[in-house]
């Protein structure tokens, strides 16, 4: 809880001095007269072709499952690397190294599969 | 008297953006809301003394779940303006009026009417628990075997998600 | 933020100044880079205002503040000026959070009061920067979206799935240190590595007296997937791709100028030195000094000053990181993108799990390294 103070007020000093940093750009700069291909998105200089919101690809969907299923079992892994010396040092070292090394198995077969499956691939 | 104000503040942000997920005509802007919803979450579990489930919630919803869901709304068509049959037909609005007052109803009735046997124990902030090692300990001997199945069903997710990705007609098809 | 008022202004003095080294260096740094490049590719680079070129960075700062304040119809207001200013937070909130230097004490008002050379101290740091940089991607992703220009949306996706792909490598190869260590704090990982090198080999202890005891001795391949990996996590060559301008033009921040650029260049080179700093602290014994540390605490007046030397220590670890991403980047050429998802996948992620295998081992058969 005490941790928390500091770090909104990091937070809030960051963020006022982003957003002025904005606000000043507005007053300093000139302000020039509006021409119309000014004012499109810009597309390497010739008129736009294409809406600017494009379909995207399923490969992008099945990279963020992926990274969640291996982002938490990372997570896991995190307690485990932390307590592993006391576990050790209470003499259960070969006990908290099997636990985690099913997980890991488990882990590493699931990657496996993935990368055998071809759900990786990117072409 | 710090924390109360620290506990509003959160309290207010993920209130706050929570209903602007619900309000938001576009999905994307509509998801982008969830992760200030996220990060206040986070912050109330920090008031609660517990720093390191705060900072998961972090990494695992704002980081990692909420980009799956952004890549998601972003697979299909948004080219209408982002108003469209999903969040805006009557349906669909009858059906958020109806979940907002069942959860608001369901609030109001813990606030107005006790009920016996029902009483809320407010967690202990200091209790050690909550500290990660004494979490870790508890985790690998008295739950390990819930440990080991959440492994294998961590495998299960990626499986099923790229039979689904494969289907006939799909952008990964072969 | 502390009991009493002293501390609360010596804290709030540490927070500001702080953050101001990390926004003061980015000049510096932008200037490193240009001339470090032109360096390397023979050329000469900015030398023509002032001594060495340095007060580029001044006339540079004056043009990025005269330009004029522009936004495209076709984005959305809000999302387009918050990117800029979400992507300096994360940054300087994971900054914060690394120790600079040795702990020092103060007197003030017959009292003798202890302060650390960081903004705040977690008793999970590591989690806390880990959780605060995978923020930095959705900077990213508000300017792409918010741009309202399909370059940028196409960056900010590929910068988001490359972030996401090399945080896993990142996070497992993090696994080896924390074992060894046995701790989420940043500050007793940097007291574990002072000293000379000395572990227990099978009960019997071992002192290698020329060698510190630092991390990398532990951590070898540890420490080279996290080096790759922060690379890719910063979008820095040979993992730029979000804004590979062959075929994007800018990338997230194409329709960005001015002090907005500007600002995702400071959240860039913020998390470069995030990531230098993390380096310093993991694998090359943070702010400890090999072999002066002890001497130089008898030698200096008062702790404060000891605090001070020690940090120009760190400073000169993280500055030579720094340079290193300078260097790698007209070294090594881009990456195509299916390359990169394959060194994400394929290699780093197998590698590293075979690191924190292999650690394992290593930590319950010699049962006490490193500690």
């Amino acid at each position: 809880m005490e941790a928390l103070v500091p770090i909104l007020v990091l937070t809030l000093v960051v963020a006022t001095f982003g957003s002025l940093l904005v606000y000043v750009s507005s007053i300093l700069g000139p302000k020039k007269h509006y021409t119309r291909t000014k004012y499109m998105p810009y597309e390497c200089g010739l008129p736009g072709t294409e809406s600017e919101t494009t379909n995207v690809s399923v490969r992008y969907y099945l990279t963020a499952i992926l990274f969640i299923v291996f982002d938490i079992e990372i997570l896991f892994m995190y307690p485990w690397a932390l307590t592993y010396r006391d576990f050790i040092e209470a003499g259960h070292g070969a006990y908290i190294f099997w636990v985690m090394f099913v997980f890991i198995a488990l882990f590493l077969f699931g990657l496996i599969w993935e990368i055998r499956s071809k759900a990786l691939e990117w072409d | 008297m710090a924390d109360i104000v620290v506990f509003y503040i959160f309290a207010g942000i993920s209130l706050a953006a929570a209903a602007g997920v619900v309000f938001h005509p576009n999905p994307v802007v509509s998801v982008l809301h969830l992760v200030a919803a996220m990060v206040g979450v986070s912050g109330l579990f920090f008031t609660l003394g517990a720093p390191f489930i705060g900072m998961v919630q972090i990494l695992v919803y704002a980081g990692a779940v909420i980009i799956l869901f952004l890549f998601v709304v972003m697979i299909f068509d948004l080219k209408t303006d982002g108003k469209n049959p999903f969040t805006y037909g009557l349906v669909t609005h009858y059906a958020k009026l109806l979940f907002i007052g069942c959860l608001t109803g369901l609030l109001l009735s813990k606030l107005l009417f006790k009920l016996d046997g029902f009483e809320f124990q407010s967690p202990d902030p200091l209790a050690p628990q909550y500290e990660v090692r004494n979490l870790a300990k508890v985790m690998f001997t008295d739950y390990m075997f819930m440990f080991e199945v959440l492994g294998l069903l961590l495998l299960v997710i990626p499986i099923g998600a790229v039979a689904l990705s494969r289907v006939r007609g799909g952008t990964h098809a072969e | 933020m502390g009991a009493s008022g002293f501390e609360i202004v010596v804290n709030t003095i540490k927070m500001l100044a702080i953050f101001l080294l990390m926004v003061q260096l980015v000049p510096i740094l932008v200037w490193v880079e240009r001339r470090g490049s032109a360096y390397i590719q023979n050329r000469f680079g900015p030398n023509r205002v002032g001594p060495l070129g340095l007060t580029q960075l001044l006339a540079d700062a004056v043009k990025f503040l005269f330009k004029e304040e522009f936004r495209p119809p076709s984005s959305v207001a809000f999302m387009y000026y918050a990117a800029p200013v979400l992507a300096l937070i994360p940054g300087a909130l994971a900054f914060a959070a690394i120790p600079l230097s040795a702990p020092f004490t103060l007197d003030y008002d017959g009292q003798t009061y202890n302060f650390l050379f960081q903004s705040y101290q977690l008793g999970a740091g590591i989690v806390f920067v880990l959780a605060v940089s995978s923020l930095g991607a959705y900077a990213l992703l508000f300017a792409g979206w918010g741009s309202g220009n399909k370059y940028s949306l196409m960056g900010a996706l590929r910068a988001s799935a490359q972030m996401i792909s090399y945080e896993l490598a990142l996070g497992l190869s993090l696994v080896g240190i924390l074992m060894i260590y046995g701790t989420f704090s940043f500050s007793e990982m940097v007291s574990a590595q002072q000293g000379p090198l000395n572990f227990v080999l099978f009960g019997t202890p071992v002192v290698i007296d020329f060698l510190p005891n630092w991390g990398i001795f532990y951590q070898p391949l540890g420490f080279i997937l996290f080096f790759a990996a922060t690379f890719a996590e910063t979008n820095r060559a040979p993992f730029d791709l979000p804004e590979a301008e062959a075929e994007l033009v800018a990338g997230y921040h194409t329709e960005y100028g001015g002090l907005k650029m500007l600002m995702f260049y400071i959240g860039e080179y913020g998390h470069m030195m995030v990531a230098s700093a993390l380096l310093t602290t993991f694998y090359f014994g943070g702010w400890d000094l090999p072999f002066g540390s002890e001497f130089l605490k008898e030698a200096l007046p008062s702790s404060f000053i000891y605090s001070l030397v020690m940090h120009l220590v760190f400073m000169g670890k993280v500055l030579f990181f720094l340079w290193v991403f300078v260097w790698v980047r007209w070294t090594v050429p881009r990456f195509r993108y299916d390359q990169l998802m394959d060194l994400g996948w394929k290699t780093m992620l197998p590698v590293a799990l075979a690191n924190t295998v292999a650690t394992a081992v290593i930590v319950v058969l010699f049962n006490s390294v490193g500690r």
